[in-house]
């Protein structure tokens, strides 16, 4: 059977009788893995999601745990309807939600007063968090003019250059401790750089862009691979190497049987025809 | 979170209101005891093997199985997860439990009798952890046993009491798989740690916390203490085995950047802070100037030397002292 006609079966057979889909078949429904089918099967994410459990505008996970960095994902599967009700609600959030100001760092250069996104209350900012927020605000109120909008972006412009690592890309959040420089990876370069999409020209996306073409298949894991895939077409750049890559990996590993890569894997393998429009600011 | 732009979600009033009764709840939650000593009662003495294996091709599933045995370890009919320290790859670098040392776990737990055995983790710095058990070897030696691996970031959860209450926290979610284990055996690799001293049974414990909820890394755990984390985490999991690499160790700045450093030994115990012990003492450090440890010792395991039955080698044969970062010095020495 064709390689992606198997994932798409996979992640149909995988949906819960709430509307959701698990990490793992047969287990509870979560949102991240309910926002990546929603893309990957190009579905309405309005009418699942605005049955989502919800605080202040926010989606919660089952227990009532905030995460900001899937609140990101939401907003990116929210975007085909920024109007309804569900989206609306969702801009105030993630404009408030922040990672904790610290004071200066004595074991590692870098600004700590700079407020990106945090995963959850009372931590620090970290890399993937910020990217999935910053792009998720971007989708849904690019064109704003409310200040407080315009000063996240810019709050998550200054993380991804402050935070970029010395080779270029980035860690997951600090770029060097106790005096050696730390590796960018894979996921999170591709995630900072479909963040900083409207930032092209900036050097720190030029390098992390050097890095990721350089280094694109050297994280074999389904999620890497696509979010690179996601990122270079995004960028206009080729990905039949990184495509050829997901799918063996699948045929090897079938992803751990994890449904939130699957779903993920699928959207980079077959958005390449809308221009992967979900991930474009 | 925070409040510095938009319309605040507590009004001025609510303020003067909550903040008296919040100081007053924080004092009395620092006052209150941080564990009931009744839960931790535990033997006079605790049993720790170190038994010789020099390389990872040698019979490790002899080698573990006689550990069993000798320590009386009860597995029969009994699910098992396996919880090794899966962190990072590099190719150069020994930072994680060699997969042999966890297919062998595997091997002679089924044995021994095992009703199932499951390999659990979720790594704490990496976010596609398929590419770091494929990277690191394990997906093939899990392949081969027809062993399951789960990802215990993503893992459904449970809010779990915590059994003693350092971090300030009454619970965390936590993966039902290690929840409803009937035996979990943590099995990290022996490390020194630029902020610990040495991350081994205990500081294993970490990779449970569920990244899908508390993030990557799991920030809250750096937020509360470290110290503080690794303490509640180990009263609430309650591993009933470690079995430690110290096949191959890591020195220096540790747990990922450090150089790797032969030791020739597996460490088994049931007692983990007793195996922690023994293992900061064949590493050349001083179990009680660890505050982890020395929290530890005081009601979840024996810390002192006279409390820890040998069995196995002796540890005079594996002793050494690992490279450490500046900064912990202090923690050096014998005891």
């Amino acid at each position: 059977m064709d390689p992606i006609a198997q994932m798409r079966d996979a992640l149909v057979a995988s949906r819960n009788a709430d509307g959701g889909w698990p990490y793992y078949a047969g287990k509870a429904s979560r949102l991240e893995p309910t926002v990546f089918a929603l893309l990957a099967l190009r579905e309405e994410a309005t009418a699942i999601l605005g049955r989502w459990p919800r605080l202040h505008g926010l989606f919660v996970e089952p227990g009532g745990a905030l995460n900001y960095g899937f609140n990101g994902q939401a907003a990116i599967a929210l975007a085909r309807s920024p109007e309804s009700a569900v989206a609306r609600s969702l801009v105030p959030g993630l404009v408030r939600a922040r990672g904790l100001a610290m004071p200066p760092s004595v074991i590692n250069r870098q600004d700590n007063s700079i407020q990106g996104w945090s995963w959850t209350d009372g931590t620090f900012s970290w890399v993937e968090s910020t990217a999935w927020c910053l792009l998720g605000l971007k989708r849904l109120a690019a064109r704003s003019s409310d200040s407080d909008v315009r000063a996240r972006f810019e709050d998550g412009r200054r993380y991804f250059v402050d935070r970029v690592c010395k080779e270029g890309g980035w860690n997951d959040g600090n770029s060097n401790m106790l005096g050696a420089d730390l590796p960018p990876y894979i996921p999170t370069t591709a995630l900072a750089l479909l963040a900083m999409h409207d930032h092209a020209a900036d050097p720190v996306v030029q390098t992390g862009l050097t890095y990721l073409g350089e280094r694109k298949l050297t994280e074999q894991g389904g999620l890497a691979l696509s979010l690179t895939r996601i990122c270079l077409g995004v960028y206009g750049e080729a990905g039949a190497d990184v495509e050829a890559a997901i799918l063996s990996t699948w045929t090897r590993t079938s992803f751990l049987e994890s449904v939130h890569v699957t779903a993920l894997a699928l959207y980079a393998l077959t958005a390449s025809g809308h221009g992967f429009e979900e991930f474009r600011v | 979170m925070s409040e510095r732009a938009g319309r605040p979600l507590v009004s001025r009033r609510d303020l003067l209101i909550a903040g008296p009764v919040a100081a007053l709840a924080g004092v009395l939650a620092w006052r209150a005891p941080k564990y009931d000593p009744a839960r931790f009662a535990h033997a006079a003495t605790s049993d720790v093997a170190i038994l010789p294996a020099d390389r990872y091709d040698a019979d490790l599933v002899d080698v573990i199985g006689r550990g069993l045995r000798l320590l009386k370890v009860e597995v029969r009919g009994k699910k098992v997860l396996l919880k090794p320290n899966l962190v990072e790859f590099f190719p150069d670098r020994v930072i994680n439990t060699d997969p042999a040392v966890v297919a062998a776990a595997a091997e002679a737990f089924l044995h021994h009798g095992a009703r199932s055995v499951v390999v659990a983790e979720g790594p704490g710095h990496r976010r596609d952890t398929e590419y770091l058990v494929t990277a690191t070897g394990l997906f093939d030696r899990l392949r081969e046993l027809r062993t399951a691996f789960v990802d215990l970031n993503q893992d459904d959860v449970r809010r779990a009491r915590l059994g003693s209450r350092f971090m300030g926290l009454q619970d965390l979610a936590l993966p039902v798989s290690v929840l409803d284990a009937d035996l979990v055996v943590s099995m990290p690799k022996l490390k020194t740690h630029h902020w610990a001293g040495m991350t081994c049974s205990l500081k294993n414990l970490f990779g449970v916390v569920p990244g899908a909820v508390y993030g990557w890394p799991k920030n809250l755990l750096h937020f509360r203490g470290i110290e503080n984390s690794i303490v509640d985490l180990a009263a609430t999991v309650r591993p009933g085995l470690a079995i430690v690499d110290g096949i191959v160790g890591m020195e220096g700045d540790g747990p990922i950047m450090g150089r790797a450093r032969q030791v020739g030994a597996l460490v088994m115990g049931q007692d983990l802070v007793a195996v922690d012990a023994t293992c900061a003492r064949l590493i050349g450090l001083r179990p009680e100037r660890m505050p982890y440890l020395a929290t530890a010792g005081a009601f979840l395991g024996n810390l002192e030397p006279e409390r820890i039955s040998q069995q196995g080698e002796p540890l005079s044969r594996y002793a050494t002292t690992f490279d450490i970062r500046p900064g912990l010095k202090a923690l050096q020495g014998r005891s």
